[in-house]
């Protein structure tokens, strides 16, 4: 009994030090010089700068195990399929006027683009590498979120002001729910009965019930909310502030605001460390990413990224 | 006068004061209220987006049925498109306030003039600064194929006695027909835009917005509405062409 105890302080210290988990890798896409930056971020350093072939690289995402990085372009029309292993751009699929975010359905069979330049959504077979479907959508379509059974998503309209609920079965529209000028962070919440959608014209998040589709609750943040992360535990927000440079912390519970962090200026796309125990961000101003510790609600790090002058770092995404 | 920083003289002070009583009576009455009422200006100080300059404009003032403010009118002289739009007022709106996003062109001041139903008006300014091309700035596409979509978005719960604000949007392009051609402003196509909205609470008509082609594309307006009953809210948007789209939405206490 005591040999068995031991063995497994032996194995859990031995996991807790050399855990894949605490080790992780942050992308960052520079839409100014069509880049993506590299960080280790257990040792917050800058690993590379990868050029790609694509202009104004927006947003990212990363497939479950981290296989591939699917980056869309903005100024290109596309997505750009990158392999972080080798750290190499290995395709490119045409999408539509403005990709200006991507979003992988929950089974990951298809992507699906926000096109702002064009209203529509893109979907994506990911197996063929083809559009499969435009959907017309509102005015300035940003980000798609997706219900955890993939039964849904959600379009947030900048332009229009309001989110889409699109039935993926049949791709149609279901519903409209008015949103703010500017709405575009989207994150669905553990669980997947709310969705959370920054409105950076009314200087508010939206709280969306999914099971009725209407709006929950409304909480006043600051100016121009943009970005927005949950906690893997469901029970912290974090949204950035673009105008008032800071990211507000919010007790989901309590729909409140409970922090304000101060970061750089143009805080913009923000990303959780696997243990949940850093906040990532993008800084467009100060072109760099910040880190945050959640436990003290501190800015801990300024890493400047990019490959010139002027990188524009946008995006943000880190392996889980 | 001197100033030392931005500390008056006792000099100075002496002076003012004694110039001042020499204005009429109703000029120095004029010029309280005109601070007790300082029209409010809420601008970015610089506007990434010519063609959606977030604004808002409030004045502090009672909106009782004898003494409110009838109006806000607002302007941008330098603008191709200078006038920008008037929001009519009710007491039942319970304070004068309104936001939405204009077009600007030029940037510099915006003026802001309420209509007050018994002291006359009251006059506020601000300057913006703004990125080139807001009242010239074609829309990318004249799409008639996305018209309408009037929604409402009412505050979740509402309580008897409070002022709440009112969201309605339409979705609608805008443009002013105007073009940059060597320096000169040239008219190229007939203006497009959502010219009114008209607000409703059951058939008592509760204020209004006339606007123009300086009003964003997909207007979203903010306002508020003194909650004294239920009913059901109505807004009644009319384009540049007489097409008209409504939404309603239970008010309940």
């Amino acid at each position: 009994m005591i040999h068995l105890t031991r063995l497994v302080a032996v194995v859990g210290l031995f996991l807790l030090v050399v855990s894949p988990a605490w080790a992780y890798t942050v992308y960052v896409t520079n839409q100014g010089e069509g880049t993506i930056t590299i960080i280790d971020g257990k040792a917050k350093k800058v690993l590379r700068t990868v050029k790609i072939t694509q202009a104004r690289p927006h947003n990212a995402i990363l497939s479950k195990g981290n296989k591939w990085l699917y980056v869309a372009n903005v100024g290109s029309g596309s997505v750009s399929v990158f392999d972080p292993h080798t750290e190499a751009e290995i395709a490119v699929i045409a999408a539509d006027k403005g990709t200006h975010g991507v979003t992988l359905t929950p089974d990951e069979k298809q992507l699906w683009t926000a096109n702002v330049q064009a209203d529509t959504v893109s979907v994506i077979d990911v197996a063929s590498q083809k559009v499969i479907r435009t959907i017309k959508v509102g005015s300035k379509p940003m980000l798609v979120a997706f219900t955890p059974d993939g039964k849904k998503a959600y379009v947030s309209n900048g332009g229009s002001g309001d989110v889409f609920v699109i039935d993926t079965a049949t791709y149609e529209v279901r519903k409209k729910l008015f949103a703010g000028k500017d709405a575009m962070g989207t994150a669905i919440a553990p669980g997947g009965k709310e969705v959370w959608v920054t409105e950076g014209g009314d200087n508010i998040v939206s709280v969306i019930d999914t099971q009725k589709d209407e709006v929950a609750a409304e909480i006043k943040v600051g100016a121009d909310t943009h970005g927005v992360v949950l906690s893997a535990d469901g029970r912290r927000a974090y949204v950035t502030v673009r105008k008032e440079h800071f990211v507000a912390v919010i007790d989901v519970a309590e729909r409140k605001v409970i922090a304000k962090i101060p970061v750089s200026e143009l805080p913009d796309i923000p990303d959780l460390s696997p243990d949940g125990k850093e906040l990532w961000l993008t800084s467009r101003m100060a072109k760099a990413v910040d880190v945050i510790d959640t436990t003290t609600n501190q800015k801990i790090a300024t890493i400047p990224v990019g490959a010139t002058a002027d990188p524009d770092p946008h995006g943000l995404v880190i392996t889980k | 006068m001197e100033f030392r920083g931005n500390v008056l003289s006792r000099r100075a002070v002496l002076v003012g004061g004694g110039l001042s009583l020499l204005l009429p009576r109703g000029l120095r009455a004029q010029g309280k209220l005109q601070r007790e009422h300082q029209v409010q200006i809420e601008l970015p100080i610089l506007a990434e987006e010519p063609v959606a300059v977030p604004i808002q404009v409030w004045v502090d003032h009672p909106m009782e049925p004898d003494h409110f403010i009838r109006s806000i009118e607002i302007a941008a002289e330098r603008d191709p498109v200078a006038y920008k739009g008037t929001f009519l007022f009710t007491p039942a709106n319970g304070r004068a306030w309104v936001a939405f996003h204009m077009r600007s062109g030029a940037g510099g001041p915006v003026k802001a003039t309420a209509e007050c139903s018994k002291h006359g008006r009251f006059v506020g300014v601000k300057e913006v600064r703004v990125v080139e091309g807001g009242c010239t700035t074609a829309p990318e596409k004249l799409g008639r194929d996305r018209l309408g979509n009037a929604m409402l978005r009412l505050p979740r719960s509402v309580k008897a006695g409070e002022v709440i604000e009112v969201r309605a949007k339409v979705d609608h392009n805008s443009d002013t027909g105007l073009r940059l051609k060597n320096g000169k402003f040239v008219r190229e196509m007939p203006e497009f835009y959502v010219k009114q909205m008209a607000v409703y609470l059951d058939d008592q008509k509760l204020s209004e917005f006339q606007m123009t082609s300086a009003v964003s594309p997909n207007p979203l307006i903010r306002f508020p509405l003194k909650v004294t009953r239920a009913g059901t809210l109505r807004v009644v948007f009319v384009n540049s062409e007489g097409q008209q789209w409504e939404v309603s939405q239970a008010l309940r206490l």
